[in-house]
């Protein structure tokens, strides 16, 4: 693994162990309402990062920005799993037995939404890889490539298609399943 | 006009009714089709645009794509410009060279369905956000029909050739000038 791969992984996992822990010591303590928010504005917040992490990940592999890594894949994955099985315990055995007593808990709904998109996304889960369409991966130019751009770029010599102004008119995919000839 | 396009936004659910189209038996042409087919929702996922074309007769004739890459120039201080990009286009064989007629080389009457792809990509080009001031895309250049039709629109070379280290093809980089309107 690289350090690189050594420090992302570190970092998903430290913030999907810490939501963990804090359950863990608050287990006992969270019959409390208050514990229990918190808990579930952990989770919320560790939802967010996750996502958004993996979402930062899989746009640099696929534009080759960073090569694919099956351990950064794994960890990732892990700390997924560890971000599922904390909120179920979470939402199983204290969430639900507060909302019996007392009134919703602040944020629950939203977790409880949450739960099933997270579950799938690791029953289907699709490691990020380089796209096809080499247009699609960044690119480094070269000195005379970049050259050769900048006079594209600034050339003032009339195009020979000038495009439309107005907004282009584009068929709702409804009337393309209507129209389309079988 | 009897054979106008008209552009549909692709989505998911209609990749079912383009699947087995047959875009022709070229490598290039083949890696078209695998494209549509293994990478157009990814892409989509990551800020590429889709479109298939529907003829007035409800044959969909191809498809074509428009996304954002970063080009880095290549100083240690420059950043990464963000440029458009077609990543892919493709006509269906027995589409390929249709609607027959006499028609003039000037691109912007041009009535076969290559030139009003073309036309539809360079608009919605110019009306998407952003600073961005280049048009670009990867061609094989085998591909001497694609290049006739790019060069007839104003794209020029401009960097030595790509080589794709995942499969060893190598593509010609071509760009155009960005006619904005927004």
């Amino acid at each position: 693994m690289s350090t690189a791969d050594e420090s992302q992984s570190a970092a998903w996992m430290t913030v999907a162990e810490a939501y963990q822990e804090a359950w863990k010591r608050d287990h006992d303590l969270a019959m409390g309402c208050r514990d229990c928010e918190e808990l579930v504005a952990t989770g919320l917040h560790v939802y967010g990062l996750l996502e958004e992490c993996k979402a930062r990940w899989c746009e640099q592999v696929f534009r080759g920005a960073i090569s694919f890594s099956e351990n950064r894949d794994k960890a990732f994955r892990r700390a997924h799993q560890l971000w599922v099985m904390t909120t179920q315990a979470i939402l199983q055995e204290v969430v639900d037995d507060i909302e019996r007593q007392f009134d919703e808990v602040k944020g629950a709904t939203e977790l409880r939404r949450l739960l099933p998109i997270m579950e799938a996304a690791l029953r289907d889960w699709q490691p990020p890889r380089l796209s096809l369409a080499v247009g699609l991966r960044d690119q480094q130019l070269t000195e005379e490539g970049a050259a050769a751009l900048d006079r594209i770029i600034t050339s003032t010599a009339p195009l020979p298609y000038i495009p439309q102004k107005q907004p282009v008119r584009e068929l709702s995919a409804d009337e393309f399943k209507r129209r389309l000839k079988r | 006009m009897a054979n106008v396009l008209e552009p549909v936004v692709f989505r998911a659910d209609l990749l079912s009714d383009v699947q087995g189209f047959d875009y022709g038996t070229e490598p290039w042409e083949k890696e078209l089709a695998q494209w549509m087919q293994a990478e157009s929702i990814e892409a989509m996922v990551h800020g590429t645009k889709v479109w298939l074309y529907l003829n007035q007769t409800g044959d969909c004739v191809g498809y074509s794509s428009l996304g954002v890459a970063q080009w880095s120039y290549p100083t240690k201080k420059s950043p990464r410009m963000p440029v458009l990009v077609i990543p892919a286009v493709a006509i269906r064989t027995e589409f390929k060279g249709e609607p027959k007629g006499d028609w003039a080389t000037d691109p912007s009457v041009d009535g076969r369905y290559s030139s009003q792809i073309m036309r539809h990509l360079l608009d919605s080009a110019s009306q998407w956000p952003g600073p961005m001031p280049a048009v670009g895309l990867f061609v094989d250049p085998r591909n001497t029909p694609a290049i006739k039709l790019y060069e007839r629109f104003g794209f020029a070379k401009y960097d030595p050739p790509y080589t794709d280290k995942a499969t060893g093809i190598v593509y010609d980089r071509y760009a155009i000038r960005r006619a904005s309107c927004w």
